[in-house]
Formats: structure tokens, C-alpha cells, sequence
């Protein structure tokens, strides 16, 4: 059997890339992480916290894994179990760590 | 010795399943790691001071040139995230068992590597990740450079990587020269944290002298990745298309991976 031509092959495919590249990020798939929750009970360094665990969330967890809704789990399950592996394995700093596990105790729905 | 297991089409296929069904049965009882495919590479890095060892297992056969072939590469690998964007990779030990009808079994060194992934955006955070990626590997007679631009789209728990890119290699003490495109594509929906299951796609053609395009060869099979703790594992099965005479017709590779 002959072998297709490259451009055979090529062109069709990074046409599927491209349109694929445009579609808008998270595109209603899955569950995207709402941002940090404000509160009039919060501190300005609490609040801040939250903010930059939002960031920190978004930019590393889904590193390794798609965004899991952290409400499926009992804060104790977070805090317990599930975030020391996963702040390990993502190299985060104390305040790092923090940040982030404050962030989805926050947003977690009981 | 070389190989006296069927060598009928049906009996090798039949041989491949069950190959693939023994790492899949691997795979539910182990522990596994990072990456989701095993051709394709996605955007993301390690996380600065991160580390990780890694095995690639890569066992090709039945050519149809030559019905007796098989060969196992083996490629043991040190990562290091250097910052959250690079990446760096030495490959300290690659080599290969090889059987075909010329040759009985032999077990050969083949080259050691150095790595490098720079992410440029995440795919968490821009529209789409990319990264660009680049190999140096050689031994007493060969050298090979290679280059990769990666491009990840996550779309919930579904995610799509493709690399583009080519690599020369001057060997026979760096008289000939030779050179190869390829590009991949990768699909994983992610079922949960530790399981995914997916499919990748190679295209791969050869230019004999470095110039002209030569044939293309494509590989398309199902990919499967499991990890828990320090532990990872990725594997996918992949059979040819083309039917190209001098390449293997199936394909499989499993990475192993712990990090620390």
C-alpha cells in the first residue's frame, strides 16, 4: 500500500488543531473553579489570601489533573488526605499552601 | 535465538492484544505518575525543584519485511524542574534488545540525552498552552538533535495535545545524515484524578538524505494513564495504518515514573 503524501495528512489535521486552539477555554466542560469569594467578615489579608490561592490554583493544580469540585469532599478530606499530597507534589511554599487550601474551603459548598 | 512465535498475521495480532491486556492488567494494580502520553508531550513542566524518575518501556514488531522482528527500547531518565517554566531531563541510560532475521538477540547501549521543555503559556490559565521542547542525543558514532513545538488544550476533563516538530541525526561517525518529521496528537479525558483513558496518533516521515521527503508512516492506538502518590503510569498501544513494509506494524510503550 502507498504511503500518503505528508501534506495528506498534515493540512487536515492542523486545521482540527487550530479550530480546536479557538474554542474558548473550559468551553462548559467539567467544573471551572469560581473565583476567590469576597466577604465583609474577611480581613484585607484574608481576602488577599483567597486571591492569590484563585491564582495559584488555576496555574498549577491543573497541571497534573483536570479541576475537581472540592465540594465533593469534607473539608477534613482536604485537609487531611487529598491537599498535603497534592501541595507536595506541586512544590508549594507554607504561605503557598495556605493560600490555596483556604481558597477551596472557601469556595467548597457543604 | 531468534523469535519462533507465530508469525501469521493473526497470531501476531492476537499476540499484541494480549500484550497490551497484560500492561492494561499492570497498570490496575500498580502505582503510577505524570505525563498522560507516551508520544506526545504536553505544555506543562514540573514545578521548580521538582523531580522525577522515569522508565520508557518501547517494544516494536512485525515488520513486514521481516516477520521476526522485534526490539525493545529502553530509556531511564532523571527530570528536575528548574524554574516552573524549564524543564530539564538527562537520559543516562537508552538501550535496546533487538531480534530480526539477520540478527539473533542483541542487547545494545544506544545513547545517552539531555532535555529541555520551556513552557510558554498554561493551558490553565491562557486559551492554549505551548512549549517548546528540544533533544540532544548521541553516542561514539552518532548525534542527533531534535526539536518540538507543544501545543495543550484542556477543555474540562478532556485534553488535547499536539507536537509538531523534526529531528537530524549524522551517524556512522557523523558522515551520513538523515533527518525526520513528525508530528502526534493526543486525546485523554481524565475519568478521575488518577485514572485517564484516550487515544494517541504519530506521523512520522522519513527524508533519507536530509532533503527529499521520503514515505509517511501513522500509528493510531488507545492510551490509558493511572497514577497515585509518587507513582505514575501511561501507556499506549498503537498499530500502523500505512502498512509500510519497513516499519513495524504494532507498537507499544509504557512509562514508569516516580518522583521525589
Amino acid at each position: 500500500m502507498k504511503s500518503p503524501p505528508f501534506h495528506a495528512i498534515f493540512r487536515p489535521l492542523t486545521t482540527g488543531v487550530a479550530a480546536l486552539l479557538l474554542l474558548p477555554p473550559g468551553c462548559g466542560l467539567g467544573y471551572t473553579p469560581p473565583p476567590a469569594p469576597t466577604s465583609p467578615a474577611l480581613t484585607a489579608t484574608e481576602q488577599a489570601r483567597l486571591v492569590r490561592g484563585h491564582a495559584i490554583h488555576q496555574a498549577k493544580c491543573a497541571t497534573c489533573h483536570a479541576f475537581v469540585d472540592p465540594s465533593g469532599y469534607s473539608e477534613r478530606e482536604l485537609r487531611e488526605r487529598i491537599f498535603p499530597v497534592m501541595a507536595r507534589k506541586s512544590e508549594l511554599d507554607p504561605a503557598a499552601r495556605q493560600a490555596v487550601l483556604d481558597y477551596l474551603i472557601a469556595v467548597r459548598q457543604p | 535465538m531468534k523469535s519462533t512465535l507465530h508469525t501469521s498475521r493473526s497470531g501476531r495480532l492476537v499476540r499484541n492484544f494480549a500484550c497490551f491486556g497484560t500492561l492494561l492488567s499492570l497498570a490496575a494494580t500498580a502505582e503510577a505518575g505524570n505525563r498522560r502520553f507516551v508520544y506526545s508531550y504536553e505544555t506543562t513542566t514540573m514545578a521548580a525543584g521538582a523531580m522525577e524518575l522515569e522508565t520508557s518501556v518501547t517494544y516494536k514488531t512485525d515488520k513486514g519485511s521481516d516477520p521476526d522482528f522485534q526490539r525493545f527500547d529502553i530509556r531511564h531518565e532523571f527530570e528536575y524542574g528548574m524554574t516552573d517554566r524549564l524543564q530539564l531531563a538527562f537520559y543516562f541510560l537508552d538501550w535496546r534488545y533487538e531480534e530480526s532475521a539477520k540478527e539473533s538477540g542483541t542487547t545494545t547501549f544506544h545513547d545517552v540525552a539531555l532535555e529541555a521543555i520551556y513552557n510558554l503559556t498554561n493551558p490553565n490559565t491562557c486559551p492554549f498552552g505551548s512549549a517548546l521542547y528540544g533533544e540532544i542525543k548521541g553516542s561514539d558514532d552518532f548525534i542527533e538533535l531534535e526539536g518540538k513545538f507543544l501545543l495543550q488544550k484542556n477543555l474540562g476533563p478532556w485534553m488535547f495535545v499536539y507536537n509538531i516538530g523534526g529531528a537530524i541525526e549524522w551517524e556512522h561517525n557523523y558522515e551520513d545524515d538523515k533527518a525526520e518529521l513528525m508530528q502526534s496528537v493526543g486525546v485523554a479525558y481524565q475519568i478521575n484524578p488518577a485514572w485517564s483513558v484516550g487515544a494517541e496518533a504519530l506521523h512520522e516521515i522519513e527524508c533519507p538524505d536530509a532533503e527529499s521527503l521520503g514515505d509517511s508512516v501513522v500509528y493510531l492506538g488507545p492510551n490509558v494513564s493511572w497514577r497515585k502518590g509518587n507513582f505514575g503510569l501511561s501507556t499506549t498501544a498503537m498499530w500502523q495504518l500505512t502498512h509500510l513494509d519497513g516499519e513495524p506494524d504494532f507498537q507499544i510503550r509504557t512509562l514508569f515514573s516516580i518522583d521525589f
